[in-house]
């Protein structure tokens, strides 16, 4: 993975939270390849290369994931947990974004194996900690021209 | 007299006998001194006097004349003829004559009177020659009165006497012999006697006889003589020969002897015997005979029996005896016995215990007495009796028991014990009882009780009655005390009554703690009663009782239930049975089984129960249960009710952080980007920010009123009124007309619908929101299609609102109920339409739920609600209402 982009999925149905999450990242250089999808559903088949984002090239696997918690339908936390029961992906990681920094939904998505949290607004600084403590040190330290191939903020439904 | 003067006189002289001589004309010639003694006349007195003279009794002389006038055929005068007669005829004339003396005794004389003669024969004189006949008289009147004697001996002897010749014929019975014979003598002459013998012992008699006759022996037999009438007669029968005075046998002379009684005696001497044998053996007494100088006993069989033997099996001896003893009687028995021994005492009375061939103890009664002394007047033998008294032991400790146990029971109960006389006054007053009258023992001896007790009317009636010989029984409260008393009549050997005898047992403890009991089970039983709680007994899961609380739980009365299984109020077998196991296995193991079950009542319906119970008997749960029962239905619901509310809370809560504060992140967001962007002079996405953030905010102010309306519910209350749903129908019609118009829909209100109580605006708004949400997912559908009607459904009439629209996946049939929660979002609204509806259904007591066969397959949402069942539809039937 070292020297190749990084591709982060964003799950997120608020799109103005997405916009604001696109940014942020994009400001602080730590993104060069963000892919954005608005549901549970959505994300899933994005991961298992199912459906409309089986083509790799354009949808390459990702590397992390950003999963908001408050999803119509599926949830954050079911996703989640379809993630990591799945043992393809089991080992891919997986950071909670909400609104809220409630103690239930910090204890259940630890229970479900989450790898990290994040409180919306995101706090740059405190993402490239978190991605250190992930491993991608190198990634966090390093700047990247802010560009990617879906665009950011592009919705891909 | 001349020729007799011839004679010599020296031989008249000295004759011994007397001798006068007579002239033929009867002077007397002579009269020697023998006749001179003999009469006690002088011979010169008599010489010269005619003969029959002064010593002749004349009677004699006229009845010889009598005599020899017959004997010669010829007249004799009673004069000298009387001795001339037969002595001129030359004839014996010799006769005993009683001559008198001269003192006027008589004495018999023999007299011999002959004829003197001459030469020529001619009768000179007579002479008579006298012998003294006194002594021989003596003799033959002795010999006669023997004879007589034993003649009389012979008639009258209590024994029956024979005799018989040498041949052994008899010659002889006596009279006494006829009598024990039954025979007459002269039949039993010869062998006549021999049918007078018991024919069966008859020949085997005669045989015997004639042997002892045969070898001259004395012989004796005991036989029976049957008598003509039937009786018989055992005699004992001797006899002995006879033998003159060579020795020579000349016959036999015997006795016999009547038995009969002496047989009887035996006879009945024997049955005594036999009785007294079968007495003892009745009596279960055993004979013993023991020789003191051997140490060896003669028992009976019963006393080998008594101590488990059979009699010969073994030989009793005192040693045997001495082994045999129990150990705690031993020491005295065998002192008592060796003073028998020693000779200082006779007789012997013990009881003591001797253990039987099989081991086991038996008590026995020893009687015995010294019968025999040895040498020195040592004791020989001792005879005795042993008896088994080993009931008679048993029944005496048994009493000694009772007994006991009585009189512990008299003195712990302090007990009064009384005994009147026939006349109510007390004869006898003792017991410890007295102490609570405050009265000694004795004390009232001498007092009518009739007169202590007259306040006291059910004593007085009760002494009264038992005098009367009714066993009686009171209790009676006399001072502070209360006694139970029982009046029990005595009598006397008439079987008179005599008195009465009480006891009164002291109960007031008693009483007071019945009384306490009693209230403490009326408490108990009040509270069982009455108890909020259900409560009841069942044995074999069965009902035995079941209070109030029960009943109305169940809903079933005491006669329903009582007697009946407890199936009855299970809803199925498998909650009987899974009742029933787990909570005997609850009570098997802590001793209490408490368990929630549900119970089905009288009307079917379902309640939810917590069950307790607890065995009656804890060692034997087969004697029957207690149990409560509590009716947590409403708790339950309560609980649930609870939880949602919490659950809802906490969603609310949620939904509320997360969901409140995503606009406000959104405008945070976008608020400081365009302050950065604003310092940087950077435009290009200023505007298209700032509506984001107008936006958020449009759309926060939109969820607070939503959260507002919400509240609202239940915490403004319009008042309840009969709502006519088809007219909720007609409304909601009417509301929607735009939209309807707009998605050209099909919307259908079913006309009959009933009419319900509720807060009409509320119940509207249910309406709209529904048929507006499935005008918004029909939007795939040209031709969406809403119905508003009633059907039925496991919870009674239930309304529904049903699409033909996108519909939704039944995973998520529940979420679409939830604050804020949308399914997708991108469509309009908050996300809190549905929340409210079921807000108000629930409000109003009633449930909603949504069908759907999933997505591309519609929906259908349920709804119940309160319906009145007092009020007619508004409307009579009308078609669809179709815009």
């Amino acid at each position: 993975m070292n020297g190749s982009p990084l591709t982060i999925l964003l799950v997120e149905d608020n799109v103005d939270h997405a916009e604001l999450i696109k940014r942020s990242l994009g400001e602080f250089h730590v993104v060069n390849r963000l892919r954005h999808v608005e549901t549970g559903e959505a994300a899933l088949d994005y991961i298992r290369g199912r459906g409309q984002y089986a083509d790799r090239r354009r949808f390459p696997t990702p590397d992390l994931i950003l999963l908001d918690l408050r999803l119509p339908r599926m949830d954050g936390l079911e996703v989640l947990r379809a993630i990591k029961t799945d043992p393809r992906h089991t080992g891919l990681p997986v950071v909670i974004l909400t609104t809220s920094n409630a103690e239930r939904d910090v204890a259940q998505a630890y229970e479900c194996r989450a790898n990290g949290y994040l409180t919306k607004p995101v706090d740059p600084q405190r993402f490239t900690a978190l991605l250190k403590d992930l491993g991608y040190y190198w990634l966090a330290s390093s700047e990247f021209p802010c560009h990617n191939e879906g665009g950011p903020g592009e919705p891909i439904t | 007299m001349n020729s007799l003067t011839g004679l010599p006189g020296s031989i008249l002289d000295h004759a011994a006998y007397t001798i006068i001589s007579a002239a033929p004309d009867g002077l007397i010639t002579s009269f020697n001194p023998a006749a001179e003694r003999l009469l006690g006349y002088s011979a010169a007195e008599m010489i010269g006097k005619q003969t029959p003279a002064c010593f002749h009794d004349p009677d004699e002389i006229v009845r010889r004349a009598a005599q020899f006038s017959t004997e010669l055929g010829e007249h004799i005068a009673p004069g000298f003829e009387v001795f001339a007669a037969r002595a001129r005829r030359d004839l014996p004339n010799e006769y005993e004559w009683t001559l008198i003396r001269k003192d006027g005794s008589r004495v018999p004389v023999l007299v011999s009177v002959a004829a003197l003669r001459d030469e020529n024969g001619q009768i000179t004189g007579y002479m008579g020659i006298c012998s003294d006949l006194t002594e021989r008289k003596r003799v033959e009147q002795a010999l006669r009165e023997s004879e007589r004697r034993y003649q009389t001996l012979a008639e009258v002897s209590p024994v029956g006497i024979f005799r018989t010749d040498a041949q052994g014929q008899t010659v002889y019975v006596n009279p006494r012999w006829c009598k024990i014979a039954g025979m007459a003598a002269e039949e039993a002459m010869g062998e006549g006697w021999a049918k007078a013998v018991h024919p069966q012992e008859r020949e085997e008699i005669i045989a015997g006889w004639q042997e002892a006759v045969r070898i001259h022996n004395p012989s004796s037999a005991e036989y029976r003589f049957l008598q003509p009438d039937g009786t018989v007669t055992w005699v004992l029968g001797q006899a002995l020969p006879e033998k003159d005075g060579a020795g020579k046998i000349v016959g036999y002379v015997g006795t016999i002897t009547d038995v009969t009684e002496r047989k009887r005696s035996e006879a009945t001497l024997r049955e005594n015997e036999e009785r007294l044998r079968l007495a003892l053996a009745a009596a279960n007494q055993g004979l013993f005979d023991l020789d003191l100088r051997t140490g060896k006993a003669i028992v009976s069989p019963e006393y080998a029996r008594m101590v488990g033997y059979e009699p010969g099996e073994m030989e009793f001896t005192t040693e045997w005896w001495r082994d045999h003893l129990h150990p705690q009687d031993r020491g005295e028995v065998l002192r008592v016995l060796e003073e028998c021994v020693q000779g200082r005492r006779h007789e012997h009375r013990l009881e003591y215990r001797l253990r039987t061939k099989s081991g086991e103890w038996k008590w026995i009664l020893s009687l015995g007495k010294v019968v025999e002394f040895g040498p020195q007047g040592r004791p020989a033998r001792l005879l005795g009796t042993h008896t088994d008294i080993s009931e008679r032991k048993h029944a005496e400790a048994v009493v000694r028991e009772s007994e006991r146990r009585f009189r512990s029971l008299v003195q712990n109960a302090s007990a009064v014990i009384f005994i009147l006389d026939p006349q109510g006054v007390f004869r006898l007053s003792e017991g410890l009882g007295l102490a609570h009258l405050g009265l000694k023992p004795g004390q009232v001896v001498g007092q009518s009780a009739f007169a202590l007790y007259k306040d006291i009317p059910s004593v007085v009636d009760s002494i009264r009655r038992a005098l009367n010989g009714e066993l009686t029984r009171s209790v009676n409260e006399v001072g502070k005390v209360v006694f139970d008393t029982v009046y029990s009549p005595s009598y006397d050997a008439n079987g008179l009554v005599n008195g009465v005898v009480g006891i009164a047992i002291d109960i007031t403890e008693r009483m007071r703690a019945e009384t306490a009991l009693r209230e403490r089970e009326a408490k108990l039983a009040s509270i069982f009663r009455a108890a909020p709680v259900g409560i009841g007994v069942v044995k074999d899961r069965v009902f035995q009782e079941v209070n109030d609380a029960m009943c109305e739980i169940t809903g079933y009365s005491r006669g329903e239930l009582l007697g009946r299984k407890s199936r009855l109020i299970y809803p199925s077998d498998r909650e009987f049975d899974r009742v029933g196991r787990e909570k005997y296995a609850e009570i098997a193991q802590s001793g209490t089984g408490t368990i929630e079950t549900v119970w089905q009542r009288k009307d079917r319906a379902n309640i939810q129960v917590l069950l307790s119970s607890t065995p009656l008997d804890p060692s034997d749960p087969g004697k029957g249960v207690t149990f409560t029962a509590l009716d947590i239905t409403r708790r339950k619901r309560s609980e649930q009710e609870l939880q949602r509310k919490n659950e809802e809370l906490e969603r609310f809560t949620y939904t509320v952080s997360h969901d409140l504060k995503s606009p406000l992140i959104t405008v945070q967001g976008f608020a400081s980007t365009l302050t950065r962007d604003f310092v940087q002079g950077r435009h290009e996405h200023m505007e298209a920010d700032l509506r984001r953030i107008i936006s958020a905010a449009d759309r926060m102010s939109e969820l607070l009123n939503g959260l507002l309306e919400l509240s609202r519910i239940g915490r403004i209350v319009n008042p309840q009124s009969n709502v006519a749903m088809i007219e909720v129908g007609r409304e909601v019609l009417e509301l929607l007309a735009g939209p309807i118009k707009q998605r050209h829909a099909r919307v259908s209100v079913q006309a009959d619908l009933p009419v319900v109580r509720g807060d009409r605006r509320r119940l509207v708004e249910v309406v709209q929101n529904l048929v507006e949400n499935a005008l918004k997912f029909s939007s795939n559908r040209t031709r969406p299609h809403v119905e508003f009607g009633l059907t039925q459904t496991e919870a009674g009439p239930t309304f529904y609102v049903r699409d033909n629209g996108v519909g939704i996946n039944p995973k998520y049939l529940e979420k679409v109920f939830g604050l804020f929660d949308k399914l997708n979002s991108r469509t309009e609204g908050t996300g809190i339409g549905l929340a409210l509806v079921r807000r108000i259904i629930e409000f109003h007591g009633g449930r909603i739920w949504a069908v759907s066969e999933g997505e591309g397959h519609g929906t259908t949402f349920y709804f119940t609600l309160p319906i009145s069942t007092d009020v007619a539809p508004v409307c009579p039937p009308q078609p669809a209402l179709t815009p």
